[in-house]
């Protein structure tokens, strides 16, 4: 939670900018690289897999009491009565499959597990987000532009705010406030049950059972990317471009958000890419406190069951979004910023 | 210089704080957060909160029979034979039941009918005034041993008189005619006992919100009625402990277990201090050396440390933090441990090039030329000249261990056998209590001002240590 304030991540890309490459090398670099942590993060999960006590069928078999020959059914399924590079080969294979095993809880395939509830987890990322970065971005923006006011102490402290409050406890809060005292909201779950039938009605009712987790992660959020806007304005304002602007008497309202902004706007790039591990980490815990019928309430139900592939399946599943989403952010750089590509 | 920082003397007050109580916590509370459990009536709410909940009550004031002064408390009454006697004895006392529940040492009282052909009851009696909304749980333990010599029968009763005269029969032993060592009731007179709800389901005994719906005085009676055709019977009864279950315990009320809130506040502090430090020093150690190793050394080695930094970078920490502590098994030093080796990243990256500056500066140089060795130029120039940004970073680091425990020990993979902050807000969500803010809100507001008080004395060392940094 606290990757915000470590200003250095801003720099991330520093070394690439040394290398003299154009557009497509870099890309292929960047594509390489994110196959690279793919694999290992792959890897790891195979390393602990077989790290556990025991091994995943005598797990199984503990729980539900199978006959000998299930049990040897199962080491097969598994591929465990083959050498160890055999069932690396084979796990990899399955996984980049979309098999992640069976879940002990729901005895369904984890991916389908997954697919049913990544929708509901992105569309609260995915709002948490555009709102946070929007409302981050505005504060940071009015924030370097009148440094010690009121505003700029706020986004200061919700800075501080966001590196030490938990967001579930946030989320209780929230829960408590508005859900219990005032009823404004719902206390728990994705939709109401029953599920209205009518379009615009579902609409609304999602939104409704929405607004507390988003606003939980929001208030989490956007102080961090108020700094961070804060930060790369404040370090535009002082370039020499500006200084010049000013000179010719270009009004200070143009200087901001012409000159200062767009370019102040770069790293923003780069941090939104990093901070959206945090973000969906933030949104498995948000989504605990309110029900959401996500992949945060399928990780604290795997916990409790101790369903260990679903929590390998999830833990998977967000690392490649993660690693998507790095990719995507490094290939929007080199788009805006012509400097990596040639430097 | 530290002090004239405000945001760098408030953390290091709200440090102290919580360092104090760290320390004093077993003077600031006597019981046990895991522990010590029962202490009221389970989700009992803080005493400051309705005056007219009941705190715990013992009506009783010496339930063992310590000294012969305590039949006294009691009003004893016969009806029947005037040939039963009773008495205080120091010979005999209930000795409790090993692992279950201590005795009360010697002591008990004792009723005897020595002629034959008689029949006596003897009732005594414990008048207590209860003037507080009703209680959702009542007990009484009692404890009796019946020596009986030929052919005698007893009873004994346990019944409750309400203020408004309704007599309600707890407990009888029905007609026994021989003799027993010391045996407690069985169901147990609790109207939290499973099997006493389900013997009286349909009875107003079930609920002891229906056993003291009234205020005013009510009476414990014990009776005991012997018969004797041809024998003689003694019984002795000892432990006759009353107990209303507080509904009002403490400062912030009790959890599930009826073990105190504020205990588990007061201990936390303890739990989350030590895993945040201690994580952070690990993942700073790992950083330093780490950054150090890469940024001196350079060339490929350094290419390849900063590659497989970016890699774990991108690595999200929790869930892979939640995948490691399911499988090793949550346990706070296995915690402590993983969050350092996940946490040194960012730490080692900003050392590398800290380092890197250091290295290009002309002291560095002079002292290579004039015969300096690697070892020389780290321990002399490069490390002294880092570690200012090493504290910082360390201060910096805590705030996110404390909160990614708090977050791992939310989800239940916590310590089983320590009571942290996480652990009482997972009980919150587990049990359901969002609406019980005693509960809900003091544990996060503990995480919340402990990590921003290392936040702001990370930044206040920033502060002083990089004055230019920040004065952009």
């Amino acid at each position: 939670m606290y990757i915000y304030l470590d200003m250095h991540v801003l720099f991330k890309n520093q070394y690439i900018k040394g290398d003299h490459v154009g557009l497509r090398s870099y890309v292929a670099k960047r594509i390489v690289f994110a196959a690279i942590t793919i694999f290992i993060i792959m890897t790891l999960n195979f390393v602990i897999f077989r790290l556990m006590p025991g091994d995943p069928v005598s797990m199984i078999a503990d729980a539900v009491r199978l006959r000998p020959e299930q049990v040897r059914r199962l080491y097969e399924l598994f591929g465990l009565n083959k050498p160890v590079y055999d069932q690396y080969i084979q796990y990899m294979t399955q996984t980049l499959q979309g098999f992640y095993g069976y879940s002990f809880y729901t005895q369904r395939p984890v991916s389908q597990d997954i697919m049913e509830r990544l929708p509901n987890t992105l569309l609260l990322v995915g709002t948490a987000t555009a709102v946070s970065i929007i409302v981050g971005m505005v504060v940071g923006i009015v924030a370097a532009a009148k440094r010690g006011s009121v505003i700029d102490i706020s986004a200061i402290s919700f800075g501080f705010l966001g590196n030490s409050v938990p967001v579930f406890w946030l989320g209780l809060i929230l829960l408590l406030i508005f859900g219990v005292n005032l009823k404004w909201f719902p206390l728990r779950g994705t939709t109401s049950v029953p599920t209205p039938t009518d379009p615009l009605a579902l609409v609304t009712d999602i939104l409704w059972h929405m607004t507390l987790p988003t606003f939980a992660l929001v208030i989490i959020l956007f102080g961090g990317y108020a700094l961070i806007m804060r930060a790369a304005m404040l370090d535009v304002l002082s370039e020499d471009y500006i200084m010049l602007a000013r000179a010719k008497g270009v009004d200070e309202r143009t200087v901001l958000y012409k000159h200062a902004l767009r370019n102040a706007m770069l790293p923003m790039v780069t941090v939104i890419s990093l901070a959206f591990g945090f973000l969906l980490t933030g949104a498995l815990l948000t989504e605990t406190v309110f029900s959401w019928y996500g992949l945060g309430r399928y990780s604290w139900d795997a916990i409790l069951k101790q369903d260990y592939p679903s929590l390998q399946g999830i833990f998977f599943i967000i690392s490649v979004m993660v690693v998507a989403a790095n990719l995507i952010a490094d290939l929007i750089y080199a788009v805006l910023d012509p400097r990596i590509r040639y430097d | 210089m530290y002090s004239k920082s405000k945001m760098g003397m408030a953390g290091v007050i709200i440090l102290l704080f919580f360092a104090c109580i760290a320390i004093l916590s077993p003077f600031l509370t006597p019981y046990d957060p895991q522990y010590t459990m029962q202490l009221a009536s389970f989700r009992a709410k803080p005493y400051w909160l309705d005056p007219t909940l009941p705190p715990n009550i013992y009506p009783i004031a010496d339930p063992g029979f310590t000294s012969a002064n305590s039949i006294n408390e009691w009003t004893i009454s016969r009806e029947g034979s005037s040939q039963v006697s009773w008495s205080w004895t120091n010979t005999d006392g209930y000795p409790g039941i090993p692992l279950v529940e201590t005795g009360s040492g010697n002591g008990s009282f004792q009723i005897s009918m020595n002629s034959t052909g008689q029949n006596s009851t003897v009732s005594f009696e414990k008048e207590f005034s209860y003037q507080y909304s009703p209680p959702r749980r009542f007990s009484v333990h009692l404890a009796y041993k019946a020596v009986v010599q030929g052919s005698a029968s007893w009873t004994i009763r346990v019944q409750l008189k309400r203020s408004d005269g309704v007599v309600l029969e707890f407990w009888n032993s029905t007609i026994q005619r021989r003799s027993v060592g010391w045996s407690v009731p069985k169901p147990t007179i609790d109207t939290n006992d499973a099997t006493l709800r389900f013997r009286l389901f349909h009875d107003i005994l079930s609920d002891a919100t229906k056993v003291f719906p009234v205020r005013g005085e009510h009476t414990i009676i014990l009776s005991v009625t012997i018969k004797t055709e041809n024998g003689a019977a003694t019984i002795f009864l000892d432990d006759i402990n009353a107990r209303i279950w507080g509904e009002a315990f403490g400062l912030l009320g009790t959890d599930n277990y009826g073990r105190d809130i504020f205990t588990q506040l007061i201990y936390g502090s303890r739990i989350s201090i030590v895993v945040g430090v201690f994580s952070a020093v690990i993942a700073v150690l790992l950083g330093l050396i780490i950054g150090l190793a890469s940024g001196y050394i350079g060339g490929w080695v350094d290419e390849l440390i900063m590659r497989g930094n970016d890699i774990l970078l991108t690595i999200p920490g929790l869930p892979f933090l939640i995948v490691l502590t399911a499988v090793i098994g949550p346990s706070i030093w296995s915690v402590v441990v993983l969050i350092g080796f996940l946490g040194w990243m960012g730490i080692a990256r900003l050392l590398r090039s800290q380092v890197l500056s250091i290295k290009s500066k002309a002291f560095v140089e002079a002292s290579r030329t004039s015969g300096g060795g690697t070892w020389h130029i780290i321990k002399k120039h490069l490390i002294p000249n880092v570690m200012t940004m090493a504290y910082t970073q360390l201060a910096l680091t805590v705030p996110g261990a404390i909160v990614t425990e708090a977050a791992l020990s939310f989800l239940g993979l916590g310590d089983p056998f320590l009571q942290t902050w996480g652990k009482m807000l997972h009980d919150v969500e587990y049990y359901g209590a969002v609406a019980e803010w005693w509960w809900a809100i003091p544990p996060g507001l503990c995480i919340a001002l402990l990590s921003m008080a290392f936040v702001f004395i990370g930044y206040a060392l920033d502060d002083i240590f990089n004055p230019k940094l920040r004065k952009r």
